[in-house]
């Protein structure tokens, strides 16, 4: 058996069929219908070249190991074709009453400008949102040769080639030296379905902030009216200057069909501080590569996340934190909450380069796994080159304390009232950290819907 | 009000209880003693309703119905409180709104309306200047970072505000210094009327000063070995356990 497994493991990788879904990708990649300024044809070729040369990533691959890829491999996705007019009170539900004036709305991958709205940040010097489609061939040379452009080489992920090579449209987000943007800006990106094809999007956003600014978006994904699967690779890339600050909020509320991999890049440079506030709520199955490098000294890099996971979603948050600079800090904090046959996977790992001393970094992932089917994969890791630096990491895996149940119904609360408060007192921890007002109530309200779905289940079984 | 007969209890399948027999009656203050692993905190819990612990044998009756067949929260609903000599510490769980949505599940079970925020607020004011407990601790999550006599204070400050027909204190005296107990004693006597009682379990005499018992039982290796009035407390105080061990096992020799 070791043996047949050896050979396999061996095999050159073009012995080896493609998939359904790298086919289709690969066949959409090689036209493209495009909006973008003719300097990203260079960009999407290179990245299309590029992705010949990549596996599509099996279970093999210890990165893959835990995410169950058939659904994703077996079907046969093509480019969108139409985007549908989202209506008024769709959008209006969708916007955070924070956001009114600031939210920016892309439809399949595509930015919508007639659905955004941008009065509150037209009004603030010093900060720009271009969307790739409206740029001129100037400003896309300039972009693609000091941004994008160079990572294609080294890039090994397939879902961000395959977003590279597929490119349909982005944003383009500076913020000017010691701007601060105190308006939260709200990004949302809508895959609306049209017909019975299964379909990928591939929209990219990249975010500058000069010394010294500040800026919080919130990166907001839905599905609407979707009638068979799709596929969205996000990628985002962020970079930060001295001192600059930059918190996102990435809420997926992606369709019961919806494939997700998002492909996000980070660095932070002297004294700047990145925070990720990651909320997985929905989606078939969704993938979170986050790589953050620190490459200035006093570097911060907070990443939180949420995971909200029922019937048999995935949802799979893999990070590296790369630590380059001396005295810089950084901080995870993931906690999920499972049932049915849903999984979640934590994989993260903090690397401390041989320079990087009196770095000071901490993982911790907790998890309540609420069926007996339900699974978590947890893996804190710690790669430590440095001699002098400060480092904590763990993990917890379980069920809801007996102890605490007791102790709570010993006071009249009901069981199913003594769990909600647990899983609500379990999820507030994060909840309570997102910068926005709005998003506490309508969580916290998501949360107990969640609940008493769950438990109108558990009462008619 | 209680009445135990012949209660057999097991964790794990090792007995802990073994054949306890205890009758408590209204307005009646009975204080539980005995050496540690005597069984005193399994009653207590056997009583409220803990999962961990299986009766194998005998009932308990509270107001002459079993009990042994009901859910914690509706022994609870049903007037019984059991004071944690461990309070739980629960992350994330707001105090205020944890005491908020217990007194309202007691005012449910009563078949009385729910109060709202302002007429609880109200209540809890006045219970809390009994137990002499500022407004930080509402703010806090439950029992999270609070020291071992500001436990002890929440506990008694759930007993005054759910208002028990039985209220089990299991070693509420333990970890505190003179001043609290002081206050959580002040709150049990204030908690205390005709027609409730109080089943007080502790190791030690000392709170005996400030709670007055009616009967004091010696509780060893899962028995009741000795009953009298409140000189037996003194007496255990003086003599230590030692001489009813002794005697318990001359008599079983």
């Amino acid at each position: 058996m070791n043996a047949v497994m050896t050979t396999t493991a061996n095999q050159p990788e073009t012995a080896r069929p493609k998939t359904l879904a790298e086919q289709t990708i690969a066949a959409a990649t090689v036209a493209p219908a495009s909006v973008l300024p003719q300097p990203f044809n260079r960009l999407r070729q290179a990245a299309q070249n590029r992705l010949s040369q990549v596996p599509f990533p099996t279970r093999r691959q210890e990165r893959y190991k835990y995410c169950q890829l058939d659904g994703l491999s077996n079907t046969a996705f093509e480019s969108f074709q139409v985007f549908p007019k989202i209506s008024a009170d769709q959008l209006a539900a969708l916007t955070l009453p924070e956001c009114q004036d600031a939210r920016l709305v892309f439809v399949n991958g595509r930015y919508q400008p007639q659905l955004s709205q941008t009065k509150a940040l037209t009004a603030i010097k010093g900060f720009h949102i271009t969307p790739f489609s409206g740029m001129d061939d100037a400003a896309a040379e300039a972009l693609l040769t000091q941004r994008l452009e160079a990572q294609v080489a080294g890039d090994d992920n397939w879902f961000s080639l395959a977003n590279t090579a597929l490119l349909d449209d982005g944003l383009h987000i500076r913020v000017d030296r010691d701007v601060v943007v105190d308006v939260p800006v709200q990004l949302l990106f809508v895959m609306a379905g049209a017909d019975a094809t299964p379909r990928i999007a591939a929209p990219r956003l990249v975010a500058e902030l000069g010394p010294y600014a500040r800026l919080t978006v919130m990166e907001h994904y839905v599905g609407l009216n979707n009638a068979s699967a799709t596929l969205n690779t996000m990628g985002f890339d962020v970079f930060l200057d001295d001192g600059a600050s930059m918190t996102t909020i990435l809420f997926q509320e992606d369709h019961q069909a919806g494939f997700h991999f998002n492909q996000r890049r980070v660095q932070v440079g002297r004294h700047a501080g990145f925070n990720q506030h990651t909320l997985a709520f929905s989606g078939l199955l969704s993938r979170f590569d986050n790589h953050v490098t620190v490459v200035g000294e006093q570097g911060d890099a907070r990443l939180n996340g949420l995971l909200l996971l029922n019937s048999s979603r995935q949802s799979h948050h893999h990070l590296l934190i790369d630590h380059q600079a001396g005295h810089s800090t950084s901080n995870q904090l993931y906690k999920s909450i499972v049932l049915d046959e849903a999984r979640g996977e934590f994989d993260a790992t903090v690397k401390i380069a041989k320079g990087a001393q009196q770095t000071n970094a901490a993982q911790l992932n907790k998890n309540l796994v609420l069926s007996p089917l339900a699974k978590v994969y947890t893996r804190p890791q710690l790669l430590i080159d440095a001699d002098d630096v400060k480092c904590a990491h763990g993990a917890t895996v379980g069920q809801l304390d007996e102890e605490e149940q007791f102790y709570l119904t010993s006071r009249g609360l009901s069981p199913a009232q003594a769990q909600y408060m647990l899983i609500d007192g379990f999820a507030q921890e994060l909840i309570d950290q997102l910068p926005i007002a709005s998003l506490h109530q309508r969580l916290t309200g998501e949360l107990q819907d969640w609940f008493n779905q769950r438990f109108g289940q558990q009462a008619a079984e | 009000m209680l009445s135990i007969k012949n209660l057999h209890a097991t964790v794990n399948d090792t007995p802990i209880l073994k054949g306890i027999n205890l009758e408590v009656k209204a307005g009646e203050v009975h204080a539980i003693m005995g050496p540690n692993g005597s069984g005193k905190s399994t009653l207590a819990k056997v009583i409220a309703g803990h999962p961990a612990f299986e009766v194998t044998e005998g009932e308990v009756l509270y107001q002459g119905q079993s009990v042994l067949g009901l859910e914690p929260h509706e022994r609870s609903n049903a007037g019984i409180f059991l004071a944690f000599q461990y309070p739980v510490e629960i992350a994330g769980v707001n105090n205020a709104e944890f005491l908020k949505l217990a007194y309202n599940a007691k005012r449910k079970a009563e078949g009385k309306e729910e109060v709202d925020e302002a007429a609880f607020n109200a209540l809890l004011k006045e219970k809390r200047a009994l137990l002499e407990m500022d407004s930080s601790y509402l703010d806090r999550a439950v029992n999270e970072g609070f020291s071992g006599g500001e436990k002890k204070r929440n506990e008694i400050l759930q007993l005054a505000l759910l208002d028990p027909k039985l209220a089990l204190l299991d070693e509420t005296d333990s970890g505190l210094d003179i001043d609290a107990l002081r206050v959580v004693s002040g709150g049990v006597n204030a908690y205390k009327k005709p027609d409730n009682a109080v089943v007080l379990v502790t190791h030690y005499q000392r709170i005996l000063n400030y709670i007055q018992p009616d009967f004091v039982h010696v509780l060893y290796k899962g028995q009741i070995v000795k009953s009298g009035g409140k000189e037996l407390a003194l007496a255990l105080e003086e003599k230590g356990y030692d001489w009813i061990i002794e005697a318990e096992q001359a008599g079983v020799a």
